[in-house]
């Protein structure tokens, strides 16, 4: 009975194919977008962790701002605001940490505004960023080709550039020892960095081979002020507990603070969670919007399931004459317009694969499928045929059948 | 035994200033085997009386015996599956699901039963034999003559083994030889055990049937049985002649 049903509502939509189509835009627009949200998003996430987690297992960062939000049940959110103020980290703090035992590398990292050039050619997307010479192990990202920065104590304005700047300013071919100007002021280049994709960070306009790396203590110089770090991170020695060092860590920095607790200390795991969190707000945004367009996608459906019980009264009236129950037609008019719904998410999903296709190939970023997504899909574009199914099927099942034999 | 048994059943449509009797305290008893035509002008009550005793629709005061059951107080459920298993309808204007070829419209009746799908279309097929249209089974409604719609539309009919067939008006929407064609066909199955019972206008149709009943106004003005054997050979011999015409046509 099922079987025939589904065999019917499929010989009715090959009846009139344009119709069909049209009907099933909206599902199909639905959830494609579904898709492509779902698998770029996790697609995302994946790669991000998985640079995350090739930082090491030992890395830490002191941010500042209080982000870590503990609900009462111990479970974390961030607070992503309150790491936006004038950041509360201090050379003090930097030369705190250092004299903790048990860390084997420090990296402050300080985001300069201002502009680069060589010569008269301005780099563009050109990031500035403060840190000394534990920066390379830190965030395992290297020099491909001379010395990162020399001894933070050095004052000898060197630069270290990113493969980008390498090819905007210097059409590729760079010498060490060439000059830049790196906010009026002139920084010899003496190394390169090895070329590094980070996805999250470009998605958000961040191109991290923009870089252009100068000493702290040169940062101190150009801005006239002592430096304010967004963040330093650290690697601790594979040989001591991270928990007694991180407590350390702690209680020193809240020492320094005068027991403000206006800083943050972030394992690994809780990156990954940062990272969660902030991906999993983007992906419920772009899967609300597909929810949208999928309650449109049921409208439709309802709308033209409407007409459809109506040009097909006769019908009605002829199969309740040979012994159709009422059910029976509800049956008949429900599973047409779920077997709508599906077809239009089949050919929405095998669109939104395509589409990956083109994000994989465009961004650089491999979408991520599931079979989750596909489970999630079943039940929600037969969610959507019973929706617009229910109505119109049951004013279907409820039709005299005098009356609608009579119906022209 | 009768098979059909209206007691004293009136149906009022509408209500109050606008009510209109289509029925008026008719009584009436139909046995195993006859073949029953009902005649009237329009407006008589003669659909209404059908769709009552097809169970599409339900007396406003009155009882109805079908093979023996009170079949009045049945729920829409119950009344679906009563026409399924005992009613075979055939219309005026033929009434095949378009978009479904000669073969499934034959074998609708049977979806509503569980019923084995290949056991299911043998039958139908069967059916298809036994109104002369083998080779036409998986034509489609629109490719085929009116006289071959309606043929297919009588299988239907026959296909669940009915107790009663409705035929209203079966041969109005057709010309006299495939009239005849539809007719003939009936006779037949009448003539194998089934009860027919047939609206029609025409009283050359009127005399292929065992009884007339005529109705006037919502009443039964009168009800007889026909001579059927003298009347209906000279009709044969008017609509033979027409048939020889026709027959290409029918084809």
């Amino acid at each position: 009975m099922i079987r025939t049903n589904i065999h019917l509502a499929l010989a009715s939509l090959r009846a009139s194919k344009l119709r069909s189509l049209l009907t099933m835009v909206a599902v199909i627009i639905g959830v494609s977008s579904f898709v492509i949200v779902t698998s770029t998003v996790d697609g995302l996430r994946n790669s991000t962790i998985s640079e995350i987690n090739d930082l090491g297992g030992n890395l830490v960062s002191v941010v500042s701002g209080d982000v870590i939000v503990e609900d009462e049940e111990g479970n974390e959110s961030f607070n992503f605001i309150a790491g936006q103020g004038v950041s509360t980290i201090t050379q003090e703090d930097l030369e705190t940490i250092q004299s903790i035992e048990g860390i084997e590398s420090v990296a402050p990292l300080e985001l300069l505004d201002g502009s680069v050039f060589r010569g008269d050619q301005q780099l563009q997307g050109a990031f500035i960023i403060a840190t000394n010479e534990d920066y390379p192990i830190a965030f395992s990202h290297n020099v491909s080709d001379g010395t990162f920065l020399m001894d933070a104590s050095q004052t000898g304005r060197f630069a270290v550039v990113g493969s980008g700047v390498v090819d905007e300013l210097f059409a590729g071919e760079l010498s060490l020892g060439s000059r830049i100007t790196v906010k009026g002021t002139d920084f010899t280049v003496v190394g390169v960095m090895e070329d590094q994709n980070n996805t999250l960070a470009e998605l958000f306009g961040f191109n991290q081979n923009n870089s252009v790396y100068i000493s702290t203590a040169s940062a101190t110089e150009l801005t006239g002020t002592p430096p304010a770090f967004s963040e330093i991170d650290l690697q601790l020695s594979d040989d001591v507990d991270p928990n007694a060092v991180i407590a350390e860590i702690e209680a020193r920095i809240l020492e320094n603070h005068n027991g403000e607790v206006d800083f943050s200390v972030l394992k690994q795991d809780q990156l990954v969670g940062l990272i969660d969190s902030l991906l999993g707000t983007i992906k419920i945004a772009g899967q609300f919007l597909s929810f949208i367009m999928l309650f449109v996608a049921a409208i439709v459906i309802l709308l033209i399931m409407l007409i459809t019980v109506r040009e097909r009264t006769r019908e009605i009236g002829i199969r309740k004459s040979i012994g159709a129950t009422n059910s029976n037609i509800l049956v008949q008019f429900l599973t047409e317009a779920i077997v709508i719904s599906w077809v239009g998410s089949f050919i929405g999903l095998v669109l939104g694969y395509l589409l990956g296709l083109i994000v994989q190939n465009q961004a650089d970023l491999t979408p991520q499928y599931s079979l989750n997504t596909i489970l999630v899909l079943v039940v929600i574009s037969t969610g959507v045929g019973v929706i617009a199914g229910v109505g119109p099927a049951w004013l279907a099942a409820r039709r005299d059948p005098v009356e609608s034999l009579r119906h022209e | 035994m009768s098979i059909v048994k209206l007691e004293n059943i009136t149906k009022v449509y509408g209500f109050g200033e606008a009510a209109t009797m289509a029925l008026e305290d008719v009584s009436l008893e139909v046995k195993k085997g006859e073949f029953v035509a009902i005649m009237g002008p329009s407006g008589s009550g003669k659909s209404t009386l059908m769709n009552m005793i097809g169970l599409l629709d339900h007396p406003t005061t009155g009882t109805y015996h079908l093979s023996g059951d009170d079949v009045s107080a049945y729920k829409d459920k119950q009344l679906a599956h009563v026409r399924r298993d005992k009613i075979g309808f055939i219309f005026q204007s033929f009434n095949l699901l378009p978009r479904l070829n000669a073969l499934e419209n034959v074998s609708l009746p049977l979806v509503y039963r569980t019923f084995d799908k290949v056991k299911m279309l043998d039958r139908a097929a069967q059916m298809l034999e036994n109104v002369g249209l083998k080779d036409r089974q998986y034509y489609m409604p629109n490719q085929l003559s009116g006289g071959q719609v309606q043929r297919v539309a009588v299988a239907r009919a026959l296909v669940n083994q009915p107790s009663i067939i409705l035929a209203d008006e079966p041969t109005g929407n057709l010309d006299t030889a495939s009239s005849t064609n539809i007719m003939e066909l009936l006779v037949e199955i009448n003539k194998g055990g089934n009860t027919i019972i047939m609206i029609t206008h025409n009283p050359d149709l009127a005399e292929y049937a065992s009884r007339v009943i005529h109705m006037v106004d919502g009443k039964i003005d009168s009800d007889s049985a026909t001579t059927k054997k003298t009347k209906k050979k000279s009709t044969k011999k008017k609509t033979k002649k027409k048939s020889s015409k026709k027959k290409d046509e029918d084809k």
